[in-house]
C-alpha cells in the first residue's frame, strides 16, 4: 500500500513536469572530401588535437556575462568536439590545400609511409559571447617528423557575428570560424 | 400477692430483622467480590491519550476494561493508570502480559491506529504465557511489531553508525521481506547502535553463523574505469532504509543459530566481501625499526598468507606512559583472523590461534618481522613466522594486549647474520683445511686443462655463421620495437584513443560531480526532480 502511494505520488509529480527537447548539432564540413589527390611530396596528417576542458563536454557553451559561461543542457554537439573537430578540420584543410590530409596517424612501421608533416592543434576558446558573436582562439604548429623540428607555429583569434538568435546560428558561426582556422593552416603548408 | 419472677426470653424476635439484613449484606459483598473483575495498575511515560472513565482496554478489539483513574507518580518519572478489567481476563494477567496505548502513528513501519483519531486512544492488551500472576505492569511506549509467540528468530545487530536504518524498517532476503527491525537503541557501553530484529518463519532457517547483515538503504554510486555503477534496493529501502542478509560466497556454511545471537551490521555488501570474518584477536607487536610505510590496514602475513591486518600504531598509548623519545620500541596493534587460515571463524578457532601463538613464542621461535611489501611504494607489512635460531621467550603485555616478540630485519638482521657467520668462521679448523687444500691444488692443474678445452669450444661456437647473424637479428628486433613503440606515441591512434577514453571518463566524472552537487543541495531531487532551467538563447546583436 505504501509503495503504491509513493508510486502514485511520483507518477503525479512526473506528470506535472514537461521534458524539454534535446537538440543535437553535427559538426561536419561542407567542403568536398579529398579522398584521393595528386601524390604529394610529403604525407600530411593531424597529430594531437586538444580542446580546452570547458568545451570538452557535449553542451554548446555560451558566455552569458563577463567571465560567466553556461553549458547548454538542451543544445548539444552530436559528438565530442575532440572527435568531430579532427574530421572537420582535416577535410577543410584538405579542401584548402588541395591535398589529402590524414585525420589520424596510425603509427606506421617500415613498408608504409609515415606522416612527414604533422599538424598539432589546440583549441583554447570556442563559444558564443554575450555580445552576439562566436569566438575562436586556437594555437597550432606544423611539425616536420623527418627533421624533427617545428616548421610553423601560429595562432588565431577570431570572432564572427551571429546571423540570428538561437543555437543553430551559433553553430553556423562557429563553423565559419573553424573554416578560417583551416584556411590559415592550409596557407602555411 | 407475690409477684412471679420468671426467666425472660433470651432472644427477641426483633433481632431477626438485623440478622437477615446482615446476611443479605454479606452475601451481596461476597457476590460483588466474586463477580467483580480485577483492578490493575499500568505505568506509562506520559498520559497522552489516557482519560479517566473514558479510555477503554481492549483485547482483540473486544472491550475488557476501563481506565478508572490516572495519577502522576511521586517521583514524576511516569504516570500510573488504574484500570478495572472484566473478571474473564483475570487468568490472563501474567508476568509477560503486554499493554500499550494505541494511538494514530505514522512511521517507517507504516500508518496505524487511524480509527483512534475519532474514537480516541485505547489500551491494547496482549495475553502472556508466563506462570506468575501480576497486578502491576509497565506499558510499552511503542506497540510490539511482532507477537511474542510468533515463529521465527529474534536477533541483535550492532552497527558503528546509525545510518538510515531505524525501527520498523524491513529485513530483506534477496529483495523479499523476511522480517523487520523492532527496536533501535544506542548501547552506551559498547558505543554502538543496537538493533533488535525479528526474522519471520520460514526465513529464520536461512540464518546461520556465517550469515552477514548489511545496510542497503539509499542509492550507492561507484565510478570506475569500467563505468558508472548504481546499486539500489527496493523503493521502500531507498526511501525508508532497510537491512539485507545473506551468505558470504567466500565463507563455508555456518551452524544453526538460536534467538539472541548477535551479528554485526555492515555498512554495505562490499564491506562484507572485504572483511568476511567476524572473529579474531588483537595482539601488539613492537618495533625499534622505522615504521615508514606501515599504515593501518597493512597486511599481517604468515609465509605470504594474509591472516590479519594492522589496526593502528599505539603512539598515543606510548606517549601516555611517557615513553616516547626514550628509544622504546613502538607498539603496533594488529588484528589476526583465524578464518583466513581456514581453521574456522568462531571463538574456538580464536582460542586455538592464541594457543598456537603462545606455544610458538615460548618454545618454537615464533616472531614478528617488519618487511617491505612493495619496493616502489615503500609499503610495509608484518610477517609472523618461526625462527628456530631464536631463544625461548615469554609473552609480555602492553595495555590489555598480548605482545608477540619481534626481531629486526633488513640491515640489522644482515648484521646479525654476518656476525654469526664470522663466529662460525673463527671456529673453523683452518690449519687442517690449508694442508688439505694443498692436495686439492695439485689436482687443480687437471681442472685448468679441462677449462681451456671449454674456452676453445666456445670460440668455435662464436665463429659460427648463426652466431654472426645475431647482431643483424638484434637490429631488426630493435627496428620492430621502435615501430611498435611509435604506435603508442601521443599522436598515434592508440594514444589518441586512450586520450579520448580518459577525456570521456573525465566528462563522466564531471557529470557525476554535478549530480552529487545537486543531491547535496537537494537530496530528494533523485525522486522529485528539480524544475529544469532552460538554456540561455544566444542573441544576435545588430552591427
Amino acid at each position: 500500500m505504501k509503495s503504491l502511494l509513493l508510486l502514485a505520488t511520483l507518477f503525479v509529480a512526473g506528470c506535472t513536469s514537461s521534458v524539454p527537447t534535446l537538440n543535437k548539432y553535427l559538426l561536419r564540413s561542407d567542403a568536398a572530401p579529398q579522398f584521393a589527390g595528386e601524390p604529394a611530396t610529403a604525407v600530411v596528417g593531424l597529430g594531437t588535437l586538444t580542446v580546452a576542458s570547458y568545451i570538452d563536454g557535449l553542451g554548446l557553451v555560451l558566455e552569458t556575462d563577463e567571465g560567466k559561461i553556461r553549458e547548454a543542457r538542451d543544445n548539444q554537439w552530436a559528438e565530442p568536439l575532440r572527435e568531430s573537430l579532427r574530421s572537420y578540420l582535416a577535410q577543410e584543410i584538405a579542401a584548402q590545400a588541395k591535398q589529402v590530409i590524414r585525420a589520424r596517424s596510425s603509427g606506421e612501421i617500415d613498408g608504409q609511409r609515415r606522416i612527414d608533416i604533422r599538424i598539432d592543434i589546440r583549441i583554447d576558446e570556442l563559444h558564443g559571447t554575450a555580445s552576439g558573436e562566436a569566438r575562436l582562439v586556437a594555437y597550432w604548429t606544423v611539425f616536420d617528423t623527418t627533421e624533427r623540428k617545428i616548421t610553423v607555429e601560429s595562432g588565431l583569434v577570431e570572432s564572427e557575428r551571429l546571423s540570428a538568435d538561437g543555437y543553430p546560428a551559433l553553430v553556423a558561426a562557429e563553423k565559419v570560424l573553424l573554416r578560417r582556422l583551416a584556411a590559415a593552416i592550409a596557407a602555411k603548408l | 400477692m407475690q409477684a412471679t419472677v420468671g426467666k425472660g426470653r433470651k432472644f427477641s424476635a426483633i433481632w431477626v430483622i438485623p440478622l437477615v439484613t446482615l446476611l443479605i449484606g454479606v452475601s451481596m459483598v461476597v457476590h460483588t467480590w466474586l463477580t467483580e473483575g480485577p483492578t490493575i495498575t499500568l505505568e506509562f511515560a506520559t498520559a497522552d491519550g489516557l482519560e479517566a472513565g473514558k479510555t477503554k482496554v481492549k483485547l482483540l478489539n473486544v472491550e475488557i476494561g476501563l481506565v478508572e483513574s490516572v495519577s502522576i507518580k511521586p517521583d514524576l518519572s511516569a504516570v500510573t493508570a488504574t484500570v478495572k478489567l472484566d473478571p474473564e481476563v483475570r487468568s490472563l494477567l501474567l508476568d509477560d502480559t503486554l499493554f500499550w496505548i494505541v494511538r494514530a502513528r505514522v512511521g517507517a513501519g507504516g500508518v496505524s491506529g487511524i480509527s483512534t483519531i475519532l474514537a480516541g486512544a485505547y489500551i491494547e492488551m496482549e495475553p502472556g504465557s508466563g506462570s506468575i500472576k501480576q497486578q502491576h505492569f509497565v506499558g510499552l511506549e511503542e506497540p510490539p511489531l511482532t507477537p511474542l509467540d510468533a515463529p521465527g528468530l529474534r536477533l541483535t545487530l550492532f552497527s558503528d553508525r546509525a545510518g538510515s536504518v531505524s525501527a520498523g524498517n524491513a529485513i530483506l532476503y534477496r529483495g523479499y521481506k523476511a522480517g523487520r527491525i523492532e527496536t533501535m537503541t544506542f548501547d552506551t557501553e559498547l558505543r554502538k547502535v543496537r538493533y533488535d530484529i525479528f526474522i519471520d518463519a520460514p526465513f529464520h532457517e536461512l540464518v546461520n553463523s556465517s550469515t552477514r547483515f548489511w545496510d542497503m538503504s539509499g542509492v550507492s554510486l561507484k565510478a570506475s574505469a569500467q563505468g558508472l555503477e548504481i546499486e539500489a534496493g527496493s523503493l521502500d529501502t531507498i526511501l525508508l532504509g532497510g537491512v539485507a542478509f545473506g551468505s558470504n560466497p567466500n565463507l563455508p556454511l555456518g551452524t544453526a543459530v538460536e534467538s539472541g545471537k548477535e551479528f554485526k551490521l555492515y555498512s554495505s555488501y562490499q564491506k562484507i566481501l572485504e572483511n568476511p570474518y567476524s572473529h579474531g584477536a588483537h595482539y601488539v607487536v613492537s618495533f625499534k625499526q622505522s615504521l615508514r610505510g606501515l599504515v593501518p590496514g597493512a597486511p599481517v602475513e604468515y609465509r605470504g598468507i594474509e591472516f590479519g591486518r594492522v589496526e593502528r600504531i599505539l603512539i598515543k598509548e606510548l606517549a601516555a606512559l611517557g615513553l616516547v623519545g626514550t628509544g622504546q620500541a613502538i607498539p603496533v596493534l594488529i588484528y589476526l583472523e583465524p578464518g583466513r587460515l581456514e581453521v574456522g571463524d568462531n571463538p574456538e578457532a580464536v582460542k586455538q590461534l592464541q594457543q598456537v601463538i603462545e606455544q610458538g613464542v615460548r618454545s618454537n621461535g615464533l616472531r614478528a618481522t617488519l618487511e617491505t611489501g612493495n619496493l616502489l611504494t615503500g609499503k610495509q607489512l608484518i610477517s609472523i613466522d618461526y625462527f628456530p635460531d631464536q631463544e625461548d621467550a615469554e609473552l609480555l603485555h602492553f595495555e590489555q594486549y598480548t605482545v608477540i616478540p619481534s626481531i629486526e630485519t633488513g640491515i640489522a638482521r644482515l648484521e646479525q647474520q654476518v656476525s654469526a657467520f664470522l663466529e662460525k668462521l673463527n671456529a673453523l679448523p683452518l690449519e687442517e683445511t690449508v694442508s688439505g687444500a694443498n692436495k686439492v691444488l695439485g689436482e687443480a692443474d687437471d681442472t685448468l686443462a679441462s677449462l681451456t678445452a671449454v674456452v676453445n669450444s666456445a670460440n668455435s661456437l662464436l665463429s659460427n655463421d648463426h652466431a654472426k647473424a645475431l647482431p643483424a637479428e638484434l637490429a631488426a628486433t630493435i627496428a620492430e620495437l621502435r615501430g611498435l613503440l611509435s604506435g603508442y606515441a601521443p599522436e598515434s591512434e592508440m594514444g589518441q584513443s586512450l586520450g579520448s577514453s580518459v577525456s570521456t571518463l573525465n566528462a563522466t566524472l564531471a557529470s557525476l560531480d554535478t549530480l552529487i552537487r545537486q543531491l547535496s543541495i537537494k537530496p530528494n531531487s533523485i525522486i522529485f526532480p528539480v524544475a529544469p532551467e532552460s538554456d540561455p538563447i544566444p542573441e544576435a546583436h545588430p552591427k
